[in-house]
């Protein structure tokens, strides 16, 4: 406390106590201004409390589908079910379930334009008998481009089908080979005899790890584009051969450099065009493929926004997932439904995934109903991705307000209002140096009401405050000092503002956090018990009531050596005046966005909300500066600041 | 004086301020949100899914509606949890679709079904599951009871610390009327789009609870004659004419009526003769042009879905179960926003099956497709399993020269 606010203090009964109690408050004003904002920061990131033991019904939400199987079989005869119940299929595949890149190859019989079942079979684990009988059940009619098989045998453990099958009246055709590289590159050929990817385009996957394999495989379950498969520094021998057969291929590695290398991409180039697909984390790996798209010749799903018209769907998976609960699950994706493939953690969201899913979710302009909407099927139970996953995924894809982007998007709103924020702290620190090392004579509450003024105005605080004493430099402190009419209304303005303001938005804050209230009212003044009324009306209030018997005081009794009372009697109506013009503008601006402007009223705990009362500080401004005017011109009262 | 001598005084200052300005920057984006606490969840009996429908269970009213909210809240973090439960006994379906009138913004929460006499143990489940944030604008209030119930109900959310507010009326058109007034006071306004329902056909009226539920209109009730007093007064209160849709035809809500509630505002009727029809009515109507306002601060009014193309979700829920329908209504709140068709328990009627294949998607390409999706409101003993599959295949996307013969 500086010397000459202690010389001061004493002409008021019980001067001191008024003072400290004024200190305390404002000191606790600019603090709380200073932290609530961040509650907003605090209420993004935190997750709340949740109870130990999840009870539900179902496991679906709004935008997600849970497949729940515990395992590969089950997943299969879900799938198969949905998607050729009452289903006439040309022919049946059959694939080993003991080799990957044969039951991968083979997706693409499931694609476009054959749309065959695809069944992984283990011979040890599934029942000969249920395939059979499935099999019978669909009685396909045969293909001619498989010399009119009905059933095709992919890989050797299938073997062990043929003579049911054909005992049934099936006639098989088999495709094998103990090479795996010739045995998909036989797949490949069969797919091309049969009309597949007339487009020429070409997968190519490494030979080492499913995982990044595997996004191929909905891509394939839609538009049957064949595969082969290479070593990561090897074209073998049957992959050449296959090769060879198309010289102009559109190949497309879908291989992170530690998969397929350099060197086996720059090779392929002898056989077409070739772009390599490949992310070294699997995660980004499928978001990477998800996104892909090359315009000439069509290839890949382009969930970007360039297609943000479009609905999507999406299947999830664990990366650690079992790799044939996915070719189990995918052909769920290769019939009228279709999309990509996506990874993540069992028990939380892989940070690629989510930022994706967070990009491709959908805004809306008009109307929520007005779509597109997005849609992710969750594959396998809760052990295998877990239900707060899911929770999450459903949350981040949900239709969001173009204009405020939801709870936790930041929309540019909010962006604003960070950077406004930052400012505003800035120019308060700024102020208080400037204050504290330049202008030494201001008075304890001149400084505080400043610190206040910067903190509910920010940038136009700090340009307020160079214009009241630019050129002035020492003689503030003399209290009358030659400054235009203008910036005396300004000066005039801003000291209701500094303490007024910061009032009405710590209370409005305070109320809406402890809830506000409401009262259910008949007639034509039933507003008045609107939770939005009752919010203006005790923050008005409560303003008013702080600057009349407190801070103007307080601020005025260096000046005006008047007892307290004739202070407060003499200056209530001038404070009034200046309150009511100021409140005017600010909580009709507050009232205007937050219930017109903005489609959901912001809770205090959204940066929306705080933007809104920045914004509507401004305005507030405006309006107490008009109303200031004629109290200044009047003589009715003073730029102090 | 030179720069270095004016930072002189402010350069510590400075400095700090910038260092916890760069420190609290990093924090947050360094800070990883834990929004994965939602471990052990509990493994229902499946249930019937199919690519384009899935169906939300539950063996009577109370399951259903937990069901319901279970689809619309996951509640695994504070952010997708509702504001509050609307606690609606169980025995009458006017006063559910009063209910409704409460679900929309800024409440935002799920219609609950409860006894008068007590909550039953699935719900009081549902709303620990749901732990209900608070409304702000009610003084956190965490549940809305709609209609009379006895003290040990109070006493049990009393025991579960769930602050509540009751509405209470002498009939159901006055509990219309009251709610709308909540409704009004949060918004200091009433809003002028209104519908009107005969309170004895439920087949007419529960699927106005999607658009109540998605855009905030009230629903009040006529009787077979008249206008009753509370519906009256409710429409009164409106700042200019209201703008008045009738659920009805002229044998549902008669032409006598009709011009009564001219003297309110501006009526039209959805268009439609039998139920079924008038849902798919519903569905496909829009009604835009002026509400209020100057040039600087226009409303426009826009009732009704107006949905003739693809690329929308529908509530499908059958009429003989009025009860088990009004809950669905959130589910065009939050989510695949859409309207809701009635469905018989055995047969798509075929005024919706007209419907859902005008509004059938048809293949576009890999990269830019639309997809419709359905909600199959309750057990296969109010909607059957047959009829899901049907509606699966009315919804999905039709595809050129597929190979799949049905």
């Amino acid at each position: 406390m500086s010397k000459h606010s202690v010389r001061v203090a004493g002409h008021y009964k019980n001067g001191d106590i008024m003072k400290r109690f004024g200190l305390y408050l404002s000191l606790a004003l600019i603090l709380f201004l200073i932290l609530a904002p961040l509650v907003a920061v605090k209420e993004a990131f935190s997750t709340g409390k949740i109870p130990w033991v999840i009870e539900r019904l179902h496991l679906n939400t709004g935008n997600t589908t849970r497949l729940a199987e515990q395992d590969w079989h089950s997943m299969q005869r879900f799938v198969l079910k949905q998607r050729y119940d009452g289903v006439k299929p040309d022919a049946v595949v059959v694939v080993d379930a003991d080799a990957w890149p044969l039951a991968l190859a083979c997706q693409s019989f499931s694609g476009e334009p054959l749309n065959l079942p695809v069944i992984l079979f283990d011979p040890t684990e599934t029942s000969i008998n249920e395939v059979v009988t499935g099999i019978n059940t669909w009685s396909p009619s045969g293909l001619n481009e498989f010399d009119g098989a009905d059933v095709l045998l992919v890989g050797e453990n299938t073997l062990s089908l043929e003579n049911e099958l054909q005992q049934e009246g099936h006639s098989t055709l088999v495709l094998s080979s103990p090479d795996i590289f010739a045995a998909v590159a036989v797949v490949r050929d069969t797919l091309l005899k049969a009309g597949a990817s007339k487009s020429r385009d070409l997968l190519v996957v490494g030979d080492d790890n499913v995982k990044y394999a595997l996004p191929a495989a909905a891509w394939m379950a839609r538009r049957g584009t064949p595969v082969l498969l290479v070593e990561r520094d090897k074209i073998s021998d049957a992959t050449r051969k296959a090769l060879d057969e198309i010289t102009s291929n559109n190949i497309y590695v879908l291989a992170p450099p530690s998969q397929v290398s350099n060197s086996v991409v720059n090779e392929l180039q002898k056989w077409g065009q070739v772009t390599r697909i490949g992310e070294e984390d699997p995660a980004a790996h499928a978001v990477f493929f998800a996104r892909f798209y090359d315009a000439t010749n069509r290839f890949g799903w382009q969930a970007t926004q360039d297609t943000a018209e479009a609905a999507r769907h999406f299947l999830l998976g664990s990366t650690n997932e079992d790799w044939r609960m996915f070719l189990a699950g995918v052909q769920l994706f290769s019939g009228p439904n279709f999309g990509p493939l996506l990874y993540t953690s069992a028990d939380r969201l892989s940070a690629q995934t989510e930022k994706f899913l967070w990009s491709t979710t959908p805004d809306w302009w008009v109307t929520p109903a007005e779509g597109p909407f997005n849609h992710t099927w969750i594959l396998g139970e809760p052990s295998h991705v877990s239900y707060a996953v899911q929770g999450r995924v459903d949350f981040i894809q949900e239709l969001r307000d173009y204009l405020d982007q939801g709870d936790q998007g930041i929309s540019g709103i909010d962006a604003l209002a960070l950077v406004w924020f930052a400012l505003a702290l800035a120019c308060a620190a700024w102020t208080w140096f400037h204050l504290s090392t330049r202008l030494t004579q201001a008075g304890p509450f001149m400084k505080l009401s400043w610190m206040l003024v910067m903190l509910v105005l920010g940038p136009i605080g700090l340009w307020s405050y160079y214009v009241c004493y630019r050129g002035y430099n020492h003689q503030v402190a003399m209290g009358e000092f030659p400054r235009p009419l203008w910036v005396q209304v300004l000066s005039a303005t801003l000291g209701t503002v500094g303490f007024g303001m910061s009032t009405m938005v710590t209370v409005a804050f305070l109320l809406a956090y402890f809830g506000l209230p409401l009262f259910i009212l008949e007639g034509p003044l039933f507003w008045l018990g609107s939770p939005m009324t009752q919010s203006i009306l005790w923050s008005y209030l409560a303003a008013l009531a702080v600057n009349i018997f407190i801070f103007v005081p307080l601020m005025l009794r260096s000046k005006e050596p008047s007892a307290y009372r004739d202070t407060v009697r003499d200056n209530a109506l001038t404070v009034f005046f200046s309150m009511t013009a100021i409140s005017i503008g600010m909580m009709g601006a507050m009232w205007l966005m937050q219930m017109r402007g903005l489609t959901v009223m912001p809770e205090e705990e959204n940066l929306t909300w705080w933007a809104t009362v920045w914004g509507a500080n401004i305005i507030g401004l405006i309006t107490g500066y008009i109303g200031n005017w004629p109290l200044v011109v009047r003589g009715r009262k003073i730029g102090t600041m | 004086m030179n720069f270095n001598r004016r930072m002189n005084h402010v350069r510590w200052g400075l400095g700090a301020v910038t260092a916890l300005a760069v420190l609290l920057l990093l924090a947050v984006l360094f800070y990883r949100p834990d929004y994965y606490t939602a471990e052990n969840v509990t493994n229902p009996a499946p249930v019937q899914i199919t690519q384009n429908t899935t169906r939300v269970p539950g063996k009577d009213v109370f399951q259903v509606s937990a069901s319901i909210a279970q689809i619309v809240y996951p509640a695994t973090f504070a952010d997708n949890k509702p504001n509050a439960v609307i606690l609606v006994p169980q025995g009458d379906w006017r006063r559910a679709l009063v209910a409704a009138n409460v679900i929309h913004f800024p409440v935002d929460a799920p219609i609950l079904f409860i006894k008068e006499n007590e909550i039953p143990e699935i719900i009081k489940q549902e709303i620990k599951r749901l732990d209900p944030e608070g409304l702000f604008v009610d003084g956190n209030t965490k549940a809305y009871i709609v209609g009379p119930v006895e003290q040990k109900v109070k006493d049990e959310l009393r025991g579960m610390k769930i602050k509540f507010r009751q509405f209470d009326a002498a009939n159901v058109y006055e509990l219309a009327a009251l709610i709308d007034q909540f409704r009004a006071t949060i918004n200091s306004d009433h809003t002028d789009m209104v519908m009107i329902a005969n309170d004895n056909t439920p087949e007419f009226s529960i699927f106005s609870a999607s658009w109540t539920a998605h855009a905030g209109s009230p629903t009040f009730f006529v009787s077979n004659n008249e206008v009753p007093e509370a519906t009256k007064r409710a429409l009164k209160r409106r700042a200019q004419d209201a703008f008045i849709y009738l659920l009805g035809s002229e044998d549902v809500i008669s032409a006598a009526i009709a011009d009564e509630l001219a003297r309110y505002g501006h009526v039209q009727r959805i268009p439609g003769t039998d139920a079924f029809g008038m849902s798919t009515g519903f569905a496909g109507y829009a009604d835009f042009g002026p509400n209020f306002g100057y040039w600087v601060a226009k409303t426009i009014r826009m009732f009704g879905w107006g949905i003739a193309e693809a690329g929308h979700n529908f509530i499908l829920v059958n009429p003989a179960q009025p009860e088990m329908a009004v809950p669905a209504g959130i589910l065009s709140h939050r989510g695949k926003h859409g309207p809701m068709l009635l469905v018989q328990e055995n047969a798509i009627p075929e005024p919706v099956v007209r419907y859902l294949k005008i509004v059938q998607p048809t293949y576009l390409s890999s990269q830019e497709q639309l997809f419709n999706f359905g909600w199959i409101i309750g057990s296969p003993f109010v909607i059957g399993e047959q009829v899901q599959i049907q509606a699966d295949k009315l919804l999905q996307v039709k595809m050129p020269d597929s190979k799949n013969k049905e």
